[in-house]
């Protein structure tokens, strides 16, 4: 089985390599990993609903234990698993939306070809 | 301080910056969250609801993602969930960091720093399985 966010961490280190870059990596891949979920997020409430949405709702005082957190992610799982949410399929749809998204945001200070050199890096492994 | 410099643009010595990477991830995770802003405002969800159910979520998403480094690497998902992620979870420092960063209150603005919780988690537990 493909290890989603070993995978992920890897395409972008991979992606920063390659643009020579050695400082503050462990900030830009938190930005990049936090959108990611971001993404995700939305994707996942879009396909919730927001009766489903209630259920999932969780407050902090509720969970105590680590049996209290196991038994509610149980119910929450239930609740997803109600729903045709795909976890990773969406979270692989989510880390190409945001490296891809990456790539733009600096593509006006690279050459078309180091751009579509990440591009294709990006699309061979997700 | 001469800033450390990556990829060679062109003769005309222009270079990738890494201060040029960490402003292109932060104005993408800006945009994600004010995306999810008019999600919620449009939804009329309260930031109370938003934020217990985003806690929802991540509960989900983390497991997912333990479950997943457990398949492949064979640790104890829940304890190990348990012991690096939801020390993260400090929505108070959440909002109060997001509220720095950005210089305005955002409904979704606790979400990020949550979800970068479970991004330290992973790593941490990445570097430990590495290390161990």
């Amino acid at each position: 089985m493909k290890n989603l966010y070993t995978n992920f961490l890897k395409v972008t280190n991979s992606l920063i390599d390659s643009l020579g870059i050695n400082s503050e990596r462990e900030l830009i891949t938190k930005s990049l990993f936090s959108s990611v979920y971001l993404v995700l997020l939305e994707e996942s409430f879009k396909t919730l609903g927001k009766e489903k949405i209630k259920q999932i709702s969780t407050s902090e005082s509720e969970i105590n234990t680590v049996e209290q957190f196991e038994e509610k992610v149980k119910e929450i799982e239930n609740v997803y698993k109600e729903t045709n949410f795909d976890y990773t399929s969406s979270f692989n749809k989510a880390s190409m939306e945001v490296l891809n998204g990456f790539v733009d945001k600096i593509g006006v200070k690279l050459t078309d070809q180091k751009r579509a050199e990440l591009k294709s890096l990006i699309s061979q492994n997700f | 301080m001469n800033e450390p410099k990556g990829f060679e643009i062109n003769k005309e010595e222009q270079f990738i910056t890494t201060k040029d990477l960490i402003k292109a991830s932060g104005q993408l995770l800006k945009e994600k969250i004010e995306k999810l802003d008019v999600y919620f405002t449009v939804g009329g969800m309260s930031t109370l609801a938003m934020g217990v159910a985003t806690t929802g979520f991540m509960l989900y998403a983390g497991n997912e993602m333990v479950q997943n480094i457990q398949a492949t690497e064979g640790i104890p998902y829940a304890q190990a969930l348990w012991n690096y992620i939801t020390p993260n979870l400090d929505l108070t420092q959440t909002m109060a960091e997001a509220h720095t960063y950005w210089g305005q209150w955002s409904p979704v603005a606790l979400a990020p720093v949550g979800l970068v919780g479970i991004g330290l988690g992973v790593a941490e537990i990445k570097q430990g399985l590495t290390t161990e």
